[in-house]
């Protein structure tokens, strides 16, 4: 099945969630893992944005953080902030903006699973095996609405305790009608049946869906989507994601799709925001972002992807020559300038901030209103990186910087040669 | 490297294969050190060796004492209380405690560790046999296993040293009917080996490096000893361990009930808590001390069995 | 495959153990009475004269071969005949119904005490790992595996019983299931409908002679229960501990579910699944306890006869001590077993 085309663009909706600045530490035996570095992020309503990294950039810690699911002694929110605009109870159309690292206990239960809701990798281990399907997905549904049923502190006194009142029963027993609908409208064929099995007794797939139900029961604004198919076979991956796209259509609630699978990405997302080393180093536009990656990082990753019927004619696979950064000790300045070919002197004594190009907001001094963009990186070229992974670091001329007085456009444009002030003005290079 | 090159014992490769294993011992050790409460474990164990190992400086035979074992009746040191003299105070025909308690130690080391190695060693035979061959030979040892794992431990021994089928607790000497227990706990201790190394060899005998090492033309027994029983040996080595100390309060069980040496001042700890029953209630220490040690010894072993096990337990590593 | 298939699969299975278990308690018969099984009956051997021992022999078949012996041994099991206690002068049979009682009462009350603490204290010493409730649960339960079960009888005797008495205190009876001078005036302490104490006095509304049963109760039900207790909550802990690190409970935790709820609920069943294997592996651990505790409380159960019974050379009582504590250890087992597909649905497509 092909994605559809996407002629229009959709009008973008209001920011629902907002993270600005997220720093996350986790103290270990062995020091302090810095995961995040000040990730900021919005979601919009009704969108779907996808966040993209390799493995340990911190991804899922961003997800996890929006629902403060990581446990937290060991992990400590030291800077920033998540913002989300709550939706009224009872009046769906009033919010209130609320800060999600400073809630109760009771308001954060509150959130989980009714607004914002979460699937997971594996859902092989994702669902209890000790309890039937159904049993799991009314759960949900009677946690967070009403089914005609009036749950008492007697009830929730015993549910705690790990004992189900009669009245709890009931409950569940109202609610799963509505879930079995919500089986059906996922495309699972004999829901009545499905509510009665265990999780091991289904497929992958099946499973995968029954997380869907359980995490869109409840309408939530947000649901977020951890590497949903990573763990699935190709072609119930494909399946997933139709069924993931049909159900946000149907429903109107934004997904943030967590994955390293760009292929994915270009299929599902309206936007898409790349992660390096606990940062989100460049936000666009999905279509905008691959045709024209700005970050280095972006270039090369795209650049990776093995091209079958490709017009290029590279033998070897490309690669980003390099490791990712410890981040118990991240290194000073920007952590991609290790590997990036295009590297000069402030990139390894400032961290970048987000710079707005267009529709990119871009992590990289490359692009700030004083430095010449290397000719490479406005043409998207990504030859300059090696396919050996042996090479050293690349030496590529560093960019020109240009004085106060001299004024060099906003790398769009560059003058034919470099400017003698800006020849004079060159730094060391790596 | 042509061939006309020899290739002498020394090459590297043959150090390199040996020296994996003293680094992953070096590892272990470091680790366990880690761990505090292995570190006691590991402390009361030596010194309860220590202290079998040394019970004649520590508390010397009295000079008309004609077993080193058999304490000698004293009426004019009857149920003393300790003090500087009798550090553990005395029993109600006057034997010193603390002797007992040290020479107790000697016989309680001794009975644990044999009977840890007999029941082991049949065990992990047997274990190895059903897991490797299978069939009919597993079928029958597990059988066999099933049926003894189905007795309690204490029930069976007790019937055992009753049968006395080698007739060792007749002979005349009471150091014999300590024999007795000891062999009757030998023959009802392997059956928990014997389940481990079977469920071990099963999962090993899979793996490549067997495929590989039949490829070669290694027989089944070169196979079992020096491939798979290495890798198999790590829980045996915890449950030895933890059973030590279980084999002394077993045994202490079994010689306070009436199976074990009743002289009435024999060193062995059972039998001084048996003796001291009699007096508890006018000599508190009696009763109480003997057990503390009994209590002690199985202490030391399990906290260093528990040790082992977080060690070796493979998911624990981080 | 349906429960009950599991069940009868089991069931059927016991008969080679026991089977096994019989061929080896009456091969320890033959080796006590050195191949002459008729010596356990013969206690007055010199007063008897040869042709009477002769006629005994030939009667009860006693220099048959030895398969011959132990076929009617089986025989005999089957048909309720389990020999005669020469201990107690009385068949064996009628000594296990009077007897069995008041091990059971024991036992059962024990083992409901460690499960009731065990399991709960398990669970707080997971989620409160690393802290001063955590050690200390682990010390106790340390401790509980650690010490001699005849010790701590002994001690709860001296301690608890004696020296706080000889303060005032005397609470804890020193011994046996009741007062003797209480029976005298409290009928259902002795004549009661079923020999379960507890229930008998109950259903007699005798509010003295429950007290009674509950305080001769205590300190012996306490010695069993201790080690019991301290296995189920280590093993409580240790399983808890993984159970928390998996990823269903990251997702009840996404459902917005209460956390206590998700420990109890979802973390508690997974955790009780390895438990209770362990549960029946500890029957063994406290038949042998009821042995030692029995003897040194004065307890009238099975646990002293068959001490007794050891002290007398009773063999049949030793032989029927044997089979009946395998039996039922062997049932404890396989009851553990059906509660554990119960509990892990996994388990039952075997």
């Amino acid at each position: 099945m092909t994605a559809p085309p996407r002629a229009t663009k959709k009008p973008r909706g209001e920011a629902i969630l907002e993270m600005k600045n997220l720093h996350l530490v986790f103290h270990t035996y062995s020091g302090d893992v810095q995961a995040l570095r000040g990730v900021d992020l919005t979601i919009h309503k009704g969108e779907t944005v996808g966040l993209v990294g390799e493995s340990g950039c911190g991804k899922s810690q961003t997800a996890l953080a929006m629902l403060r699911l990581t446990p937290s002694p060991p992990a400590r929110y030291p800077k920033g902030e998540v913002r989300y605009h709550q939706p009224d109870e009872n009046n769906r159309s009033k919010r209130t903006w609320i800060n999600i690292l400073k809630l109760s206990q009771h308001e954060l239960r509150n959130l989980r699973g009714n607004d914002i809701a979460m699937i997971f990798q594996e859902p092989m281990t994702s669902l209890n095996p000790v309890f039937t399907v159904g049993n799991q997905l009314t759960e949900s549904i009677v946690t967070h609405q009403d089914v005609g049923v009036k749950l008492r502190a007697w009830d929730q006194f015993w549910l705690r305790r790990g004992f189900v009142t009669r009245r709890y029963k009931r409950a569940q027993r109202a609610a799963s009608d509505r879930g079995i609908a919500m089986l059906k409208s996922i495309g699972i064929a004999d829901p009545d049946k499905v509510m009665h099995r265990y999780p091991h007794e289904l497929s992958g797939g099946m499973r995968q869906r029954v997380m869907i139900g359980m995490g869109l029961a409840c309408d939530p604004d947000l649901l977020i989507a951890d590497e949903p198919t990573t763990a699935l076979d190709v072609t119930v991956q494909a399946q997933i994601m139709d069924l993931m796209r049909d159900l946000q259509a149907r429903t109107g609630s934004a997904i943030l799709l967590i994955t390293h699978h760009l292929g994915v990405v270009a299929e599902m997302v309206d936007r898409v925001a790349v992660m390096y080393a606990g940062r989100i180093v460049e936000e666009a536009p999905v279509r905008r972002l691959f045709a024209e990656p700005h970050h280095p990082y972006t270039l090369g990753l795209l650049n990776s992807i093995p091209n079958v019927a490709g017009t290029s004619d590279h033998k070897d696979l490309p690669i980003i020559a390099g490791m990712v950064p410890s981040m118990i000790n991240p290194p000073t300045g920007c952590s991609f300038a290790p590997r990036c070919p295009f590297a000069f002197a402030r990139c390894r004594e400032v961290d970048p901030a987000g710079i707005k190009v267009g529709e990119t907001t871009v992590a990289c001094h490359l692009w700030a209103d004083d430095v010449e963009t290397p000719q490479a990186l406005l043409d998207h070229d990504a030859s300059v990186f090696s396919t050996d992974p042996t090479a050293p670091a690349p030496t590529t001329p560093p960019p020109a910087v240009a004085g106060p007085t001299a004024r060099i456009g906003r790398g769009r444009q560059r003058a034919a040669s470099p400017s003698p002030a800006g020849a004079a003005n060159q730094e060391d290079q790596a | 490297m042509t061939l006309a090159t020899p290739i002498t014992p020394t090459s590297t490769f043959y150090n390199k294969a040996i020296a994996p294993r003293l680094r992953m011992a070096k590892y272990a050790g470091h680790r366990l050190w880690q761990s505090k409460l292995a570190v006691i474990g590991l402390a009361i164990v030596l010194l309860y060796l220590a202290v079998a190992i040394f019970a004649p400086l520590i508390a010397p035979q009295p000079a008309r004492q004609r077993d080193p074992y058999e304490m000698q009746l004293d009426f004019k040191a009857r149920k003393i209380a300790p003090n500087a003299e009798h550090w553990f105070g005395t029993t109600d025909t006057g034997a010193d405690i603390f002797y007992g308690v040290v020479w107790g130690a000697r016989l309680s080391m001794i009975m644990g560790l044999s009977v840890t190695f007999v029941g082991a060693l049949i065990g992990v035979f047997l274990g190895g046999l059903a897991g490797y061959f299978g069939g009919v030979i597993d079928e029958f040892v597990m059988r066999i296993t099933d049926v003894f794992l189905a007795m309690p431990l204490l029930i069976i021994s007790m019937a055992v040293a009753v049968a006395d089928p080698f007739n060792i607790a007749v002979r005349p000497d009471p150091i014999w009917k300590l024999v007795n227990i000891g062999v009757a706990l030998s023959i009802v201790w392997w059956p928990s080996y014997t389940r481990i190394v079977r469920g071990q060899v099963l999962a090993l005998r899979e793996n490549q490096y067997v495929e590989a090492a039949r490829s070669v033309g290694a027989g089944s027994f070169r196979i079992i000893g020096r491939h798979i029983l290495p890798n198999a040996i790590s829980p045996v080595i915890v449950q030895a361990t933890l059973d030590i100390g279980t084999v002394i309060l077993v045994s202490a069980a079994l010689s306070f009930i009436g199976f074990g040496p009743s002289g009435s001042g024999f060193a062995e700890w059972g039998n001084l808590v048996s003796r001291g029953q009699e007096f508890m209630l006018q000599a508190w220490w009696g009763v109480t001390i003997p057990g503390l040690a009994i209590m002690g010894f199985a202490l030391g072993f399990n906290l260093l069995g528990d040790g082992l096990r977080d060690l070796l337990d493979p998911r624990m590593r981080t | 495959m349906k429960l009950w298939q599991y069940i009868l699969r089991r069931l059927i299975l016991l008969v080679p153990v026991m089977l096994g278990i019989t061929l080896i308690t009456f091969s320890l018969a033959w080796f006590a009475t050195g191949g002459h099984l008729e010596n356990q009956y013969l206690t007055n051997i010199d007063k008897l004269s040869e042709e009477r021992i002769q006629r005994i022999v030939d009667q009860y078949g006693f220099d048959e071969p030895w398969y011959v012996q132990y076929g009617s041994y089986l025989k005999n099991l089957l048909s309720g005949d389990w020999g005669y206690s020469t201990s107690v002068n009385r068949p064996v049979t009628d000594v296990l119904g009077d007897l069995f009682p008041a091990s059971i009462e024991l036992s059962v009350t024990a083992m409901i005490f460690s499960v009731i603490i065990g399991i709960p204290l398990g669970i707080l010493s997971a989620t409160h790992r690393d802290r001063p409730t955590d050690h200390i649960t682990r010390f106790l339960a340390l401790s509980g595996v650690s010490i001699p079960v005849f010790w701590l009888a002994l001690l709860l005797q001296l301690y608890l019983s004696f020296y706080l008495g000889k303060q005032g205190f005397d609470f804890f009876p020193l011994l046996g299931r009741y007062d003797p001078l209480v029976a005298i005036n409290h009928p259902s302490l002795t004549q009661g409908p079923t020999g379960f104490l507890l229930i008998d006095t109950l259903l007699a509304g005798d509010g003295i002679a429950f007290m009674d049963v509950v305080r001769h109760l205590i300190l012996p039900a306490f010695t069993l229960a201790f080690s019991t207790l301290a296995i189920i909550s280590r093993m409580m802990r240790a399983s808890m501990l993984e159970v928390m690190g998996l990823d269903f409970i990251r997702t009840a935790r996404a459902k917005g579910l209460d956390e206590k709820t998700v420990i109890n609920k979802h973390a508690r069943r997974n955790a009780l699944i390895p438990t209770v294997t362990v549960i029946g592996l500890s029957f063994g651990g406290l038949i042998n306890g009821v042995v030692l505790t029995e003897t040194i409380f004065a307890w009238p159960g099975l646990g002293r006869w068959s001490t007794r019974a050891i002290a007398f050379l009773d063999v049949a009582a030793i032989m029927s001590f044997v089979v009946l504590t395998a039996l039922i250890y062997v049932l404890a087992n396989l009851i553990v077993d059906v509660l554990y597909a119960v509990l892990d649905p996994r388990v039952r497509l075997e």
